[in-house]
């Protein structure tokens, strides 16, 4: 926590190496994070490029009251979930996130992006609703509490914790058999 | 119970790495944001974009013609060519000929306040560019240097840096005979030939007013008053107003301009004072051009491309419809000139017209409009001519009633010479 709040006292006084620290300690979880959420590598890479340049711009005037990765997945998680809203309202028929995914044998980016032995799980996330997707991922990837999931859903804590029990569940059916859990 | 913690225990363990892509990008945009809480606060930018706005207004750059200093030198010209047989194009062009360089002084009007204004310039070989400027004015200075363009705001202390020699002062492109030539539409015109008691010369006084200067909806219509030595053909000085009808102060007045055969480099050099930061000239595009952006029918579809991908394949298309002379490609992908005649279009493309297609460059800077996104991308082609050209091109995102896409909102300055 120290070193990060050093870190923010540096990029906000110009040292552009802060940033190219705080980037370089983030990055990978970052592109995981919207990789999971978006279940699309080059749209994700694009989300967290923008979070990064927002941050960067927030230079000189950036206040850090809590972790520097639960500040930075929630950027993510908010442009994520935009940019699936405009995915969505875009897309002709049925809404997106409801549209029952292409099996993951027919995506060959789903190992690109997950490697070969977690396709499935790129696959199964795929066909979960994205309140429930974005649900399971930040409590699973980033650890974010469900109190905090549920501020930035704008819905009850109780909505939450049923969006990731459920979501959880829907996964562990379509994955059944297909990992060696 | 098993299960479900497994599950959990795999998304701990997922890791999908950032591309080499990804690194490049953001590498990039560090190293153009010099941040400094210091000396660069969030406020005072904007009296330098206000300054900026004045003088180096660039939309749709080559085919905006010239803002106020370029419009009334190149406009008198244009316009003298028709006024009389004394002045002739061709002896306008040919008395230029003589004249690499220009000094100007006089003052810009801005929010009702006159601000002196002192400008010194040099054409590049072709004589069709601004390849070295500098311009004073009440607390900013503009300078070119390396293919840039600098302004210097004294009340952050800070130089703003914009890739390119943009519409540098008004005065790009140079009064040479390519902007003559395109410049010979203009209509509605005044001449008067009369003495000038001071001086004991000849003078011919021209007024002008022209509806679109800058192409559609960019810039109000503009009015000129234009005065030019008999002798010399040249114009001595001028006036200019932001309205049709020469109402209100002058928006520019130039009242003296000189010519030079050259001048030396040392003319344009141009120090900040020491302690000045620097920073990149935020990217953006004026708002007036925002409404042509919109269009849904215009530009490509973004959707399962990266931004960077998306660029690229943009620009592909739109080069090839350069090189095929595709008017109506070019108006759909480049939404500001769709209500361009094709003869006006034609012509442009006719300037340097594009042979091939060597590189299309990434995305060297970002910025946001109201619409979304902004990059900016260099392309490197080489014309008809064998010259190799560096042109930057800017793509704003955006969504639409038809989803993400993305089109070309214009030049960002000029084509410069490039070797290969």
């Amino acid at each position: 926590m120290l070193r990060e709040m050093q870190l923010v006292w540096r990029f906000n006084r110009g040292h552009t190496d802060a940033l190219r620290e705080i980037y370089e300690q983030h990055k990978h979880a970052l592109v995981t994070l919207a990789t999971a959420l978006l279940v699309d590598k080059w749209e994700a890479e694009d989300v967290v490029h923008d979070v990064f340049v927002v941050f960067l711009r927030s230079g000189g005037r950036f206040r850090l009251t809590g972790s520097l990765k639960g500040f930075l997945a929630t950027c993510v998680a908010n442009r994520a979930r935009n940019r699936n809203k405009s995915k969505r309202n875009h897309t002709p028929g049925e809404a997106a996130a409801t549209e029952p995914a292409a099996p993951d044998n027919e995506r060959p980016d789903l190992a690109t992006m997950f490697g070969e032995e977690l396709r499935c799980v790129g696959g199964a996330l795929a066909e979960l609703p994205y309140e429930q997707r974005e649900a399971v991922v930040l409590r699973l990837c980033s650890g974010m509490r469900f109190q905090a999931i549920a501020r930035m859903q704008g819905v009850s804590t109780n909505t939450v914790q049923g969006r990731y029990r459920y979501g959880l569940d829907k996964l562990t059916t379509l994955l059944d058999g297909k990992l060696s859990l | 119970m098993k299960k479900t913690q497994d599950i959990s225990q795999i998304f701990r363990q997922m890791r999908v790495p950032a591309s080499s892509k990804l690194d490049e990008r953001v590498h990039r945009e560090i190293d153009n944001a010099v941040t400094s809480a210091a000396t660069a606060p969030a406020g005072p930018q904007l009296t330098l974009g206000q300054i900026f706005a004045l003088f180096l207004k660039r939309p749709s750059a080559r085919y905006t013609l010239a803002t106020t200093l370029g419009l009334a030198v190149l406009a008198a010209l244009a316009l003298i060519h028709s006024a009389s047989s004394a002045w002739a194009m061709e002896q306008t062009i040919e008395a230029l000929k003589k004249y690499r360089a220009l000094h100007i002084t006089g003052y810009v009007t801005r929010g009702g306040k006159a601000m002196p204004l002192d400008l010194w310039a040099r054409a590049d070989v072709t004589g069709n560019l601004v390849e070295a400027g500098l311009l004073k004015t009440e607390g900013a200075t503009i300078w070119t240097r390396d293919n840039k363009t600098c302004g210097y705001d004294q009340t952050d202390n800070t130089v703003y840096v914009e890739p390119g020699i943009t519409t540098f002062g008004g005065l790009n492109p140079w009064p040479g005979p390519k902007s003559l030539t395109v410049l010979t539409r203009l209509k509605d015109y005044k001449a008067f030939e009369g003495d000038d008691p001071a001086t004991g010369r000849k003078r011919v006084v021209v007024t002008c007013s022209i509806e679109n200067p800058g192409g559609p909806q960019l810039f109000g219509p503009q009015s000129l008053l234009l005065e030019f030595d008999v002798r010399t053909k040249l114009l001595v000085s001028s006036k200019s107003w932001q309205n049709s009808t020469q109402e209100g102060a002058p928006n520019c007045c130039c009242e003296k301009i000189l010519y030079f055969e050259d001048l030396p480099d040392s003319v344009f050099d141009y120090q900040p004072p020491s302690g000045a930061s620097f920073t990149n000239m935020p990217l953006t595009v004026p708002e007036a051009s925002l409404s042509s952006l919109s269009d849904p029918g215009c530009g490509i579809p973004e959707q399962g491309m990266s931004r960077e991908q998306a660029c690229q394949k943009i620009l592909e298309q739109y080069w090839a419809a350069r090189i095929t002379n595709d008017l109506a490609r070019i108006r759909q992908l480049w939404p500001l000139t769709a209500a361009w005649p094709d003869e006006l279009l034609r012509d442009v493309g006719d300037q340097d017209e594009i042979a091939q297609v060597l590189k299309i460059g990434g995305i060297e800077r970002t910025g946001e409009s109201k619409l979304g996104p902004l990059a900016l991308i260099p392309s490197w082609v080489r014309s008809r001519g064998g010259m190799v050209l560096e042109v930057w091109l800017i793509v704003q995102f955006r969504e639409t009633d038809q989803g993400a896409s993305c089109v070309i909102y214009g030049d960002h300055g000029y084509a410069l010479n490039a070797k290969e």
